[in-house]
């Protein structure tokens, strides 16, 4: 099976860790970038550092880098989100059965796993592939991160939309598409998703720890603060972002009872290998 | 016509064909001759004909045979055992046929010319043991519905339908429907032949015999262009998805799990986990229908209440059942083997 990928360069942190843990599964990656720098809101992005980092690990060229106008502050800043994933799947479709599209800050915990989910999914006769992924909401000073979980500490997984599609497929928000032609995995034989019914469909059952880890909000406070900039979800994120700070000071505290975040998540802590505890970029500065 | 004729949606077909292979058709009926004479002349105008054509007949009266009686190419046989036997009616008729393949077909579903050529063409591939039809009802969007999940074994202990999905080519599946499937006869010889005992509606009956064709090592695999049909008649006792439904639905299916997996495998208490949240949900919907819908008139809460409820005690009730008929099931499945052997 012929597999590409793609990737909105934007954001540098993880994105070594995000595109190092497909890389060997894939035979091409496209690399979208805005021309002029700018996130969908308008705001400045540090595009040249993350597309300098790509081009640091892409040892057997597979990376294409593909500019174009991806900002159009007029527009609704999904909307653009949209449109960029759009060139990018239909570029990376060429030569491929199927498409990963993982955003940089999403990290396969194991790779293998993945690529024969995409396999029985490609068998089933489903489009897209839904794989779990664990929330991690912040890390503390001692290293501790802090994952969303369901109520009383029970694990759960969320779904941003499926984080691989056959070649060719349409996109119709981000990256959902149309039609149910999705192959669903979850970490437990019931849903565990909060923001999916309780008797929505899980075809297959993975442990934990071969889900993707989304280190969503696991950045410095200035990370955040420009992240919350240039998201397609900038009102969400600015709105949050005091409360994030202050559970990033207080994580014991946020873990004792059910937080503010999204779908009223309660909060576990969560020890990383070594290897997953920083992204390269703050490795490289200290 | 119901639905849109299946689309040839994959170039391929027919795959390129292997050794020739005979094919049966078996055809389980119950009290309905006019839906019976619809779907045999659909036979008659196969592109590959069947070698030989079973009736297996378990009416209350002899309407069937007197249809059957003058068609020399069909071979007619009574199940004496009546209604809400078909899994009985399937082995009776599948001990009558030496063919390769034998594909089983509700008296309800009327095939389309090439039907069994198609299902016929899945089996070149020598891991496939059994394959699986569309059955198309007439309902809009069907060919859309379920794409990603055709015939699935959840691991919760559900199933999913969906076999009317134009998948677009050939896709693995857990379980086949009953109204439109073959199985390779060496399959069905493996694993020891049919059960019976899946009384009532008949629910899971199919199942049986998928799941453990899967289990002996063969793939199954649905294939969106063998079509039928699909008229559903009326139902020999009440109506499609009655209480009836519930209560064989979790009866049969304990019955399932627990004869094959055991009663206390991963997927059976999956399954009872799952049905006895169900019976929970239904059983707070009731009491919220009761007493928490104050807009709605008092006859109209009560209406809710015991339709809520009665779904709810239809679960628990086919859960209890379910448990000592498998353990019964077993015992005997193991003393039958061991008969065999």
């Amino acid at each position: 099976m012929r597999i590409n990928a793609y990737v909105m360069a934007a954001d540098p942190w993880w994105i070594e860790e995000s595109v190092g843990s497909y890389y060997d599964l894939v035979d091409r990656i496209v690399v979208t970038y805005d021309a002029d720098g700018l996130s969908w809101t308008g705001s400045p992005l540090p595009i040249d550092e993350a597309v300098r980092r790509l081009k640091a690990i892409d040892s057997q060229g597979k990376c294409e880098f593909v500019s174009g106008r991806f900002s159009r502050i007029h527009e609704d800043p999904l909307e653009c989100d949209t449109q960029q994933r759009r060139v990018s799947l239909e570029a990376a479709s060429e030569n491929a059965d199927w498409v990963i599209q993982l955003d940089t800050d999403e990290v396969l915990l194991d790779p293998a796993r993945f690529a024969e989910a995409i396999e029985t999914a490609d068998r089933r006769g489903a489009r897209g592939l839904e794989y779990p992924a664990r929330y991690l909401y912040t890390r503390s000073s001692k290293g501790v991160f802090l994952e969303a979980t369901r109520s009383f500490w029970r694990r759960r997984a969320s779904y941003p939309g499926p984080v691989a599609v056959r070649a060719g497929s349409s996109l119709v928000h981000c990256r959902q598409m149309a039609g149910d032609a999705l192959y669903r995995i979850d970490i437990a034989p019931n849903n565990t998703d909060p923001a999916h019914p309780a008797d929505a469909v899980v075809q297959e059952v993975i442990p934990p720890e071969q889900a993707i880890l989304h280190f969503s909000w696991v950045r410095s406070t200035e990370a955040m603060d420009a992240k919350a900039a240039g998201s397609g979800h900038t009102e969400m994120y600015t709105r949050q972002l005091r409360a994030w700070r202050w559970r990033s000071r207080h994580p014991i505290l946020t873990t004792l009872g059910p937080g503010l975040g999204p779908y009223r998540a309660w909060y576990k802590p969560l020890r990383l290998p070594e290897e997953l505890q920083h992204w390269r970029g703050e490795t490289d500065e200290r | 016509m119901n639905g849109e004729a299946g689309p040839a949606t994959d170039e391929s077909y027919p795959p390129d064909s292997g050794p020739a292979l005979s094919a049966a058709v078996v055809i389980p009926t119950y009290n309905r001759p006019d839906r019976l004479r619809s779907c045999l002349a659909h036979l008659e105008s196969q592109t590959l004909k069947p070698e030989r054509v079973v009736v297996v007949d378990s009416s209350t009266d002899d309407r069937a045979a007197q249809l059957v009686q003058p068609m020399s190419e069909v071979t007619y046989v009574r199940n004496p055992l009546g209604r809400g036997h078909t899994a009985e009616s399937r082995a009776i008729g599948s001990s009558l046929c030496r063919e390769d393949i034998i594909a089983f077909l509700d008296d309800d579903a009327d095939a389309r010319e090439d039907w069994l050529e198609h299902l016929v063409a899945a089996f070149h591939d020598e891991t496939v043991g059994g394959v699986g039809g569309c059955a198309l009802n007439g309902i809009e969007g069907e060919r859309e519905q379920g794409l990603g999940a055709v015939g699935r074994l959840l691991p919760d202990g559900r199933f999913t339908g969906n076999f009317a999905a134009d998948t677009g080519r050939d896709v693995d599946v857990d379980h086949l429907l009953g109204a439109n499937m073959a199985y390779r006869r060496a399959a069905i010889e493996r694993i020891g032949g049919i059960h019976g005992g899946y009384p009532g509606t008949c629910m899971r009956e199919e199942s049986d015999i998928a799941l453990r064709v899967r289990r002996a090592g063969y793939r199954l695999v649905y294939t969106p262009t063998a079509v039928v049909d699909h008229r559903p008649g009326t139902y020999a006792k009440g109506s499609r998805f009655d209480k009836r439904y519930v209560y064989f639905a979790n009866r049969n299916s304990v019955v399932l799990f627990g004869r094959i997996y055991g009663l206390g495998s991963p997927i059976s208490r999956r399954f009872l986990y799952t049905q006895l949240r169900e019976a929970g949900l239904q059983a707070r919907a009731g009491m919220h229908a009761l007493l928490r819908d104050r807009e709605a008139k008092p006859s109209k809460r009560v209406r809710g209440f015991l339709g809520r409820g009665a779904t709810a005690a239809a679960v628990l009730a086919g859960i209890a059942a379910g448990v000592p008929a498998a353990m019964r099931w077993r015992r005997m499945d193991r003393k039958n083997v061991r008969a065999d052997g």
